[in-house]
């Protein structure tokens, strides 16, 4: 490999690990995925620096990404399929990061209440349908502007749009019905 | 609510209007208590979204392993990670290689990174003041949207008389001022709003060695630019099209001043 694409890589995409590990944790839901998932999609993105056009790099390593968080989807989904593992991965992900987090003496009161709001968060998002999940962190978390989400997810603006109102009203919802 | 319309309050919240559907937005709103009270769930969702969304603690070896595989490595050890304050982190380090990138030598399969005089601590400066007051009760010292009491409120307390610039046509409501203390020196800092998003506009000395310029980190744009002898510095978690929109609005108005 060239010192072109060392150099292209280190400036284009090692500043975006944290943004696109964080996107694979919530698409996938698993944080060991997610690190496998941002190990390829870097090696996949090393290999096309020799001749990446340099344009949005942030958008277009986050489509790897995404479409590497789908491909491990539907992985996952004919897997559980064939062994007919009947838990839902929004349980799954309720039991690896849900209730461990247990009241300490110590804790102030409000802190408390943050932490929980924080976890509650985090389950109904967990919760969520991928194709709403996935427009909502490109927008709430990456903080993209609609036509990037649209890019990124290769789907239309209008698309983008009535998925990001769905998400965000299935949410309120959710967070209302489990007060 | 019919879904059109909620549809466009959603986009309304993103500021992804145009300006006349902001417009005719905002005169719905002004006379629509409930359509207001929708808009306020909506934004109130984001942020604790974007909290919640981005407090994934990224794994401490992930960047270390990816190097390795890759067979590159880096000379400058990245700061020991904690996994609660990541966003600062993270960010902290990413610029760290934004502004090496002058001072990056190729080597024989080694990307050296060194570091770059003294920049990278006023924009980290900048960038944890902008921070800290998202985190605070109040993100400035004086509420207002009144240019004429914002500029006067800095007299006397800093050296820096910036011209408090109105941009509430444009979609960019003036939300008042603070002072945040960058290179050790307290400066006057323009807060905006956008949707239910911040903007913090650094108003530095112009000598302030800083590069003009744009950067993204962890969903966080920030655009520096010179201007009539002030160096100003734009940070938000707004869209960075929509920064960059900002940033034109603000200078176009401030040309026109005085």
């Amino acid at each position: 490999m060239s010192a072109f694409a060392k150099e292209r890589f280190s400036r284009l995409v090692l500043p975006r690990l944290d943004e696109a590990y964080r996107l694979a944790r919530w698409l996938t839901g698993s944080a060991a995925d997610a690190e496998d998932i941002v190990q390829e999609a870097s090696l996949r993105a090393y290999r096309a620096m020799e001749t990446f056009v340099e344009e949005n790099a942030r958008a277009w390593f986050l489509t790897i990404v995404r479409n590497l968080c789908y491909s491990w989807l539907q992985k996952r989904k004919a897997e559980r399929l064939a062994i007919k593992e009947d838990k839902d991965p929004a349980d799954e992900q309720v039991m690896e990061t849900g209730g461990v987090h247990t009241h300490t003496p110590d804790t102030p009161e409000s802190l408390l209440i943050a932490k929980q709001e924080t976890m509650r968060l985090t389950r109904v998002i967990d919760a969520l349908p991928v194709d709403l999940k996935e427009i909502l962190v490109l927008r709430e978390y990456h903080a993209l502007a609609y036509r990037d989400i649209a890019a990124i997810s290769g789907v239309p603006l209008g698309t983008v749009m009535s998925r990001l109102a769905r998400a965000r009203q299935r949410l309120m919802q959710l967070l209302e019905d489990s007060h | 609510m019919d879904s059109d319309l909620d549809l466009l309050l959603n986009a309304y919240c993103d500021g992804e209007l145009s300006p006349a559907e902001t417009l005719a937005m905002e005169l719905r709103l002004a006379e629509d208590p409930g359509l207001r009270a929708e808009a306020e769930r909506i934004r109130s969702l984001s942020r604790s979204l974007h909290s919640t969304l981005a407090d994934v603690p990224v794994p401490d070896g992930l960047r270390a392993d990816i190097l390795h595989d890759l067979g590159l490595q880096e000379t400058t050890a990245p700061p020991t990670p904690t996994p609660r304050r990541s966003l600062l982190r993270s960010f902290a380090f990413g610029s760290a290689l934004m502004s090496l990138l002058g001072g990056m030598v190729l080597g024989g399969g080694t990307v050296y990174l060194t570091m770059r005089e003294s920049s990278e601590p006023i924009a980290m400066d900048i960038y944890s003041a902008h921070a800290r007051a998202l985190l605070a009760p109040q993100p400035f010292d004086i509420a207002s949207s009144e240019r004429h009491t914002v500029k006067p409120w800095f007299n006397g307390k800093v050296m820096i008389a910036p011209d408090v610039i109105d941009l509430s046509a444009q979609g960019f409501p003036l939300a008042g001022g603070r002072i945040d203390v960058i290179d050790g020196k307290a400066v006057p800092v323009l807060v905006y709003r956008h949707g239910g998003h911040l903007i913090s506009v650094t108003v530095l000395p112009m000598e302030t060695r800083l590069k003009e310029g744009s950067e993204t980190h962890e969903g966080f744009t920030i655009k520096r630019w010179r201007q009539k002898d002030l160096l100003y510095v734009a940070i938000s978690d707004i869209a960075a099209a929509d920064l960059q929109k900002f940033a034109e609005k603000f200078r176009a108005a401030e040309q026109q001043e005085r």
